[in-house]
């Protein structure tokens, strides 16, 4: 007997979810069954734009759906833990965007919530498949570039060029530095962050400084780790440029990743959008440059294969890479960068506990200007 | 000349700006919205992404949205140099397209 194909739900449909929705498109193995959110008029809009008949206005409604098999929740941080506990023990495999949470307690929470349930839990994130990096990873490897020695992250936010995006999403954003957290390294830094992880392994130990721009942002900023099991080293470097102009379908902004090794280099670029004239993916090694022009490098790709990966784990069984576990260890390295850009101490990753949260919240930070 | 023209008109619009930010949000959304209707007399087909943030900002001074706090914050707090280079940003790519 055929088996009928996965269903799954997006719980919000604010802007994030237009990134989520076409993983679903001509997929084979699970459909968007459902949509579910309090907004009645943004709600019915998607659903036209998406054809997607059944809408839900109450999050309860939608979890006592017997037919949703996986839950995708794009809500804000806050109102992760909760959802994502309700859908754990309402039977729904669940998927929550990046990141997962606000304080380490409520990472623990939603960890225990799907392990007593038995489904899957994925934190998602879409750098981790954006083809560029996925290619280079599997380049680190196979050792094509030898040993690794350095891996450093570049994000350059460029004011203009972006596609239309609300106010209210970039003072929402920037609203959260007030709460400890911030747009640049807690949010959008995430994706550099766990790619880091990813790439290389955990980190024992980080240094940093960061400033603030435009009375909220959480850049320039400069961070510098030391991996637990590599002798690479890693760095991080934010920049908000008011007047730059960088033409993107999606966020303006600058990113880059140059990974060296003891034989070879390569560089990674475009993501979100394209500042260089360069192909997305560059190697260099014994004595060549080799240019990947032909792969795919819509940012749009990374969210398209993340959700397909997670199906396929959620139909076949596999690891779903980015488990609640790593988004637990990406959340403690983001506050550890935070910490370490606001007391100037170098603070391990291990350490990090909403005690310690709680206690920088009170310092002020500081300023360089 | 016309960079020093450039410097001239993000110099008025800043000051502009902070003379705004320190009014009421009645008076502000009042004040979009009487703009508001003038730029939908004269706005062409390129001209609706500019149109839908005049609508955004007169809803959050509107209606005391805790976003016009933000926004005000964000204005007023920030270094005024980079304000001034946000303004020349915006008069070179969008106003004068140079």
């Amino acid at each position: 007997m055929k088996q009928r194909k996965l269903r799954a739900a997006l719980a919000g449909v604010g802007d994030i979810s237009m990134m989520h929705q076409p993983g679903y498109v001509d997929n084979p193995d699970c459909e968007l069954y459902a949509i579910c959110d309090p907004k009645k008029e943004l709600l019915e809009m998607r659903a036209r734009e998406w054809g997607v008949e059944k809408t839900y206005l109450s999050y309860e409604d939608l979890l006592a759906d017997p037919e949703v098999d996986i839950v995708e929740v794009l809500t804000p941080h806050e109102l992760h833990a909760d959802m994502v506990a309700a859908a754990a023990r309402a039977g729904k495999h669940v998927s929550v965007q990046k990141p997962m949470c606000n304080t380490i307690a409520e990472a623990d929470y939603m960890i225990a919530a799907a392990r007593e349930s038995g489904v899957m839990f994925k934190v998602f994130e879409n750098f981790v498949f954006y083809p560029p990096y996925v290619k280079a990873r599997e380049m680190v490897a196979g050792g094509e570039i030898g040993e690794p020695l350095s891996v450093r992250f570049k994000l350059g936010t460029c004011m203009f060029g972006a596609r239309y995006y609300p106010l209210s999403v970039e003072l929402w954003h920037l609203l959260e530095v007030e709460k400890g957290m911030g747009q640049a390294i807690f949010d959008d830094g995430y994706h550099k962050l766990s790619q880091a992880v990813d790439l290389i392994g955990g980190i024992d130990v980080v240094r940093g400084w960061v400033d603030r721009s435009f009375a909220y942002a959480d850049m320039p900023g400069l961070l510098l780790w030391r991996y637990k099991d590599s002798d690479c080293l890693g760095s991080f470097d934010l920049a908000i440029s008011p007047n730059l102009y960088n033409k993107s379908r999606y966020f303006s902004a600058d990113e880059r990743i140059d990974i060296t090794g003891t034989r070879g280099s390569i560089c990674i670029s475009r993501c979100s959008a394209q500042l260089m004239d360069t192909p997305a993916l560059v190697l260099v090694k014994d004595g060549k440059r080799i240019m990947f022009d032909d792969i795919r490098a819509d940012w749009q790709d990374g969210f398209s294969d993340s959700t397909r990966h997670f199906v396929k784990c959620v139909k076949d069984g596999g690891d779903p890479l980015l488990t609640g576990e790593r988004g637990k260890q990406i959340v403690q390295f983001a506050y550890a960068c935070i910490l370490a850009g606001k007391t100037g101490s170098e603070i391990r990753p291990d350490d990090v506990d909403d005690a310690a949260v709680e206690e920088m919240k009170k310092k002020p930070g500081r300023k360089y200007w | 000349m016309r960079e020093a023209l450039l410097q001239v008109q993000t110099e008025m619009m800043y000051a502009g700006m902070i003379g705004a930010m320190k009014l009421p949000d009645p008076v502000l959304a009042a004040a979009i919205s009487r703009f508001r209707k003038i730029a939908v007399a004269l706005a062409g087909r390129d001209d609706e992404e500019f149109m839908m943030r005049l609508a955004e900002l007169e809803e959050y001074f509107g209606d005391r949205s805790p976003l016009s706090g933000a926004l005000r914050k964000m204005i007023l707090d920030a270094r005024p140099s980079q304000m001034k280079s946000m303004i020349r940003g915006y008069l070179v790519n969008y106003i004068y397209e140079l």
